[in-house]
């Protein structure tokens, strides 16, 4: 092609593939250290704000509501109760699971915030059941150290 | 002003709180544009080519379809030379991830030859040294430098198909 | 017509290489510190702004929606804003317009950074500013951009090296007496010492590069019937300007921030400004390298185009210069941290402190009625500055 008409014709339009090779350490904070921490000696802990006099779970170093300090942290007994559910089908890369595994948030009634994790595979269960955490064996301070939840009759 | 709030971690205590990490795969594909696209192109046969802008007559490489200035489309495509002078280098000593190189690399802004005054690009130089003393006796500000090509056959239409500007007389 | 706007308080945590708290608990800290000087409970606040840098840093998607709990923003109009390095100073600028267009009274800003988080180093997160067609593919560096220009502007005016290293050497002393000095960073250096640290990317210097610091700051700011009902000496967001130049970096000379002066000017028009040298007595220029100080403190119209570092050599901008222009007494970014939207906004908290006499050992010597604190950023293209009077 004469360069003249190189110039003036339309070339196909390119891509440029790249990425961007970062990733992150996240420390878990003054309130989920607390957290995590907790679920390792097999406990839940959670936030108590001495103005609105309301529970916080999981805990947080200030409500967000009064925008004080919370300096307070107890053991949270239960029992919970299941607020929401959802049954998950797909894996995070979008492979088929051979059976469907349900979700949900529980909450804890008259407090704020509630925890999502997996319900116990074995069991039916469903909004508005109470439920208890099953710990893990092996416990390193992560939100896996407990396995799910089941029902607590 | 009270006491100021913040728990710093030195290293010790770092390993010591409880911490998440995350490693996701961020990967595009962009689309180049039609300048872009044109000018990889002309890469890709030994060209490297500019937009003209006819109202302010300005240069511009790299090629964009309209004048940032103006606020307009621009006009035509022009030829650059591939030998230029140097706008501004530096000798530089450290890779992305902040680990210390041995060989330096010598960034550069060059302007080429047929583009407008201060109108420049990004590349490197080499051939001028391996130490910090010897690059700054073989190059300055204002130091010709010609374009060293990657073999037509190996180029493929990308920036680096022109491997660094070699200083010249 | 724009109305009056004043300065009721402002918080600051420690600035830290790497902190224990989560950015929201960061920015919790400070805006809690800021209502506690201001005297004010969250409800009192009609609208919150947050200023922070690159999700990347702190590496959560949405960051300033994210922080806003802990910015006190529960169900209260928020807006965030982002301009890279010169986010700091245009929180206030974007709190400012929020109180004077009379929409809302009082106004909570916060800037908070958290960079410690990204791996293996937040610079890798900033290499995604460059082209990605055209720059990327040569192996780009975060650093090349600084050495260019310091390169530029040393060539241009036939700077000595020396010079520069003279702003390190200045900052760093200064931020011995600043409160959230990050541990490390701040000392008693010579010429020397900053020269024989090892070279970066040449000219640039080990000790002439901030720090990569996590930390958070906070304002609280409000219309003229508010703060002065609240207070008889009351400090006032005088003028106010930002400008951004293009992203095709190559295709600028260097040597001068022509988009920092345009900033300045329109802060200065705003102010009824019409001699800075005589009119702003103390200044906060961003330095997240040496170099830049003087390149800023040029483009801020305080010195002529290759003059900032003469004066420094003669004094000019020490602390406690009689007849000069006091410049980053707090200690700047060099001396105290840089962690990026909040080290903006440090500055005009220092320039706060000083108007009200208030900054201590680090307090000036000379009168001060004005002053300005300046901030940079992006793809070395946005200037921001704000000018505080009493």
């Amino acid at each position: 092609m004469p360069f003249k008409d190189f110039l003036e014709s339309f070339s196909d339009i390119k891509t440029q593939k790249g990425s961007i090779p970062v990733w992150w350490i996240y420390t878990a904070g003054l309130a989920g250290d607390i957290f995590y921490e907790g679920l390792k000696e097999g406990k839940i802990k959670g936030g108590f704000c001495e103005k609105c006099e309301s529970v916080i779970i999981p805990p947080r170093i200030y409500c967000e509501d009064c925008f004080e300090k919370i300096e307070k942290f107890i053991d949270i007994e239960g029992p919970f109760v299941v607020f929401a559910v959802t049954d998950i089908y797909f894996d995070l890369d979008g492979n088929q699971l051979d059976k469907p595994q349900r979700v949900g948030l529980m909450v804890l009634p008259n407090s704020k915030g509630g925890i999502i994790h997996f319900l116990n595979p074995e069991e039916e269960i469903d909004c508005g059941d109470n439920v208890k955490p099953v710990f893990s064996e092996k416990r390193v301070g992560s939100i896996k150290d407990i396995k799910y939840f089941k029902k607590d009759k | 002003m009270k006491n100021l709030e913040g728990t710093p971690l030195d290293q010790e205590s770092f390993e010591k709180v409880v911490k998440i990490e995350w490693k996701p795969k961020i990967e595009y594909e962009w689309d180049c544009g039609i300048a872009i696209s044109k000018f990889l192109e002309g890469l890709k046969k030994g060209y490297i080519l500019a937009r003209k802008c006819n109202v302010c007559g300005r240069v511009l490489v790299p090629p964009r379809m309209f004048c940032e200035l103006c606020f307009r489309p621009n006009d035509e495509w022009v030829t650059l030379s591939d030998e230029g002078e140097i706008l501004t280098f530096s000798v530089c000593f450290v890779n992305w991830d902040a680990t210390r190189r041995e060989k330096p690399e010598i960034p550069a802004v060059i302007r080429l030859y047929g583009a407008s005054p201060n109108i420049g690009i990004l590349h490197k130089i080499g051939e001028a040294g391996d130490t910090l003393e010897e690059i700054l006796k073989n190059i300055d500000i204002g130091t010709k430098v010609k374009a060293v090509w990657k073999k037509e056959e190996e180029r493929e239409g990308a920036i680096t198909d022109i491997l660094y500007f070699k200083p010249i007389k | 017509m724009a109305r009056k706007v004043g300065i009721l308080g402002a918080g600051i945590t420690k600035f830290m290489r790497r902190a224990k708290e989560t950015g929201k608990e960061l920015a919790f800290e400070a805006a809690k510190h800021a209502l506690e000087e201001a005297g004010m409970d969250i409800n009192e606040i009609d609208c919150v702004v947050i200023s922070t840098a690159p999700d990347a840093f702190d590496g959560v998607h949405m960051k300033g929606d994210w922080l806003s709990d802990g910015a006190g923003a529960k169900k209260k109009p928020f807006m965030r804003s982002f301009v890279g390095g010169g986010s700091g100073v245009f929180s206030i600028i974007h709190g400012w317009y929020l109180v004077s267009s009379g929409f809302f009274d009082k106004c909570l800003i916060v800037a908070e950074e958290k960079m410690s988080s990204c791996m293996p180093h937040p610079q890798g997160a900033f290499n995604s500013i460059y082209d990605q067609f055209i720059e990327r593919p040569l192996g780009v560096n975060l650093l090349w951009i600084f050495s260019l220009e310091m390169m530029r502007y040393m060539k241009v005016h036939k700077i000595p090296l020396e010079t520069i290293a003279l702003v390190a050497v200045k900052n760093k002393k200064n931020g011995l007496d600043h409160p959230c000095t990050q541990k490390g960073i701040s000392g008693e250096y010579t010429v020397n010492d900053i020269l024989n640290s090892e070279i970066i990317a040449y000219p640039v210097h080990r000790l002439m590069v901030s720090p990569v610091t996590d930390g958070a700051a906070a304002m609280v700011i409000a219309a003229e019937h508010e703060v002065k009902r609240r207070t008889d000496k009351p400090i006032w967001i005088e003028g106010v300007g930002f400008c951004l130049d293009t992203s095709y970096w190559t295709n600028r000379d260097l040597y001068y921030p022509k988009y920092v002066e345009y900033a300045a000017r329109m802060a200065y028009e705003m102010a009824g400004i019409k001699d800075p040298r005589k009119e702003i007595h103390v200044v906060e220029p961003y330095d997240p390298f040496a170099y830049k100080e003087l390149h800023h403190l040029e483009g801020l119209l305080l010195a002529d185009k290759g003059e900032a570092p003469k004066l420094l050599e003669k004094g000019f901008w020490d602390r406690d210069t009689e007849n000069g222009i006091p410049s980053s007494p707090s200690g700047g970014l060099l001396g105290v941290g840089n962690p990026i939207a909040a080290a903006g906004l440090m500055r005009v908290i220092e320039i706060y402190l000083q108007l009200k006499g208030e900054a201590g050992k680090r307090q000036v010597k000379r009168e001060i009625k004005r002053g300005l604190a300046q901030a940079w950023g992006d793809l070395m293209q946005v200037g921001t500055v704000v000018i505080l009077s009493k």
